[in-house]
């Protein structure tokens, strides 16, 4: 954590006026992650939604042994899964960024207020959010299996 | 650590680039993204197609060997998806990509370590961008688990 030390000494010895200006600079920065990281997050449950439908349709399809039907939606998901798995990289992206800038309005506070910057608080500051995203960005990694109670609908509707 | 944006000549052209050219760039492969996205709805569509008229034949007593002689009609469209899927995929990761990457403020991965030494950015952690064709391509097959001879009526 030494080069957030280094951060945060620089900042210590650089002017209010000129911090104030950063911290404005760094708030519109981080407001324009969040509100696309809104939008995203938005989009990705829209995905999961229709995702979730697909995958239902065609659990349903095989069980009605229309194996066929339970192939195209089950093609249909995979596209889905694709897209969303793609949406995830970039909302990680935008959610990093986001608690960049977040971590630089809060130095810059406590530059100007004269806080000594405390390590251990620097790093629990790793917001729920963005550790969520992370983990659901491996998540989206681990596909394999996905789909697998749909076959076992399809395999039993064979037999 | 994500160092591949900064080992990557395009993505370095790309944030060199001005806001407006950016953009511009952005827009263009939106569109040939779209238009690959459309390929793809008209490939599954045309493999419902067929699904239904199978399960039309079904309905109507087809017998066991007519069904899977028909199923056979599905292959073509489903080999197409197949085949658009992967670079549709990366495209689309390009192009979601670079949209963060052109957000004004945008920081790069690499300085976020300054903050936070131990983050882990998973999917984005590749050293090579194009991985990702064979993290889909290996783990992300549905069909995987149907039998060898559902597989071979479907073409698949």
């Amino acid at each position: 954590m030494a080069k957030a030390n280094e951060i945060y000494s620089r900042l210590s010895k650089t002017r209010p006026k000129t911090l104030n200006k950063l911290e404005v600079a760094h708030s519109e920065d981080k407001g324009r992650f969040t509100k696309l990281s809104q939008d995203l997050v938005h989009k990705i449950g829209t995905e999961e939604f229709e995702y979730d439908s697909e995958m239902q349709n065609s659990k349903k399809s095989a069980g009605n042994s229309d194996i066929e039907s339970a192939v195209v939606h089950a093609l249909r998901a995979k596209i889905l899964r694709h897209e969303i798995l793609a949406r995830r990289s970039s909302l990680l992206l935008m959610r990093a960024n986001e608690f960049y800038h977040s971590t630089m309005i809060r130095m810059i506070r406590d530059a100007r207020l004269g806080i000594e910057l405390d390590e251990d608080k620097l790093k629990i500051m790793l917001p729920p959010e963005l550790k969520d995203v992370l983990l659901e960005s491996i998540k989206g990694t681990r596909t394999k299996g996905l789909l697998e109670p749909i076959l076992d609908e399809a395999k039993r509707s064979e037999n | 650590m994500i160092n591949w944006i900064l080992a990557r000549p395009d993505m370095k052209k790309f944030l060199a680039r001005s806001g407006k050219k950016q953009q511009l760039i952005i827009a263009e492969r939106q569109t040939i993204l779209l238009q690959k996205r459309d390929e793809l709805v008209r490939r599954v569509n045309h493999a419902e197609d067929a699904a239904r008229h199978i399960s039309l034949r079904r309905s109507r007593g087809a017998s066991a060997q007519e069904i899977t002689s028909l199923r056979s009609d599905m292959q073509e469209p489903i080999a197409g998806i197949y085949s658009i899927l992967n670079d549709y995929t990366r495209d689309l990761l390009w192009l979601e990509i670079h949209r963060a990457l052109a957000v004004k403020g945008f920081v790069l991965p690499e300085e976020l370590t300054l903050l936070r030494e131990d983050i882990d950015f998973g999917l984005l952690s590749l050293e090579e961008f194009e991985g990702i064709e064979e993290i889909l391509e290996e783990d992300n097959d549905p069909f995987s688990e149907i039998e060898d001879s559902i597989l071979r009526e479907f073409g698949l």
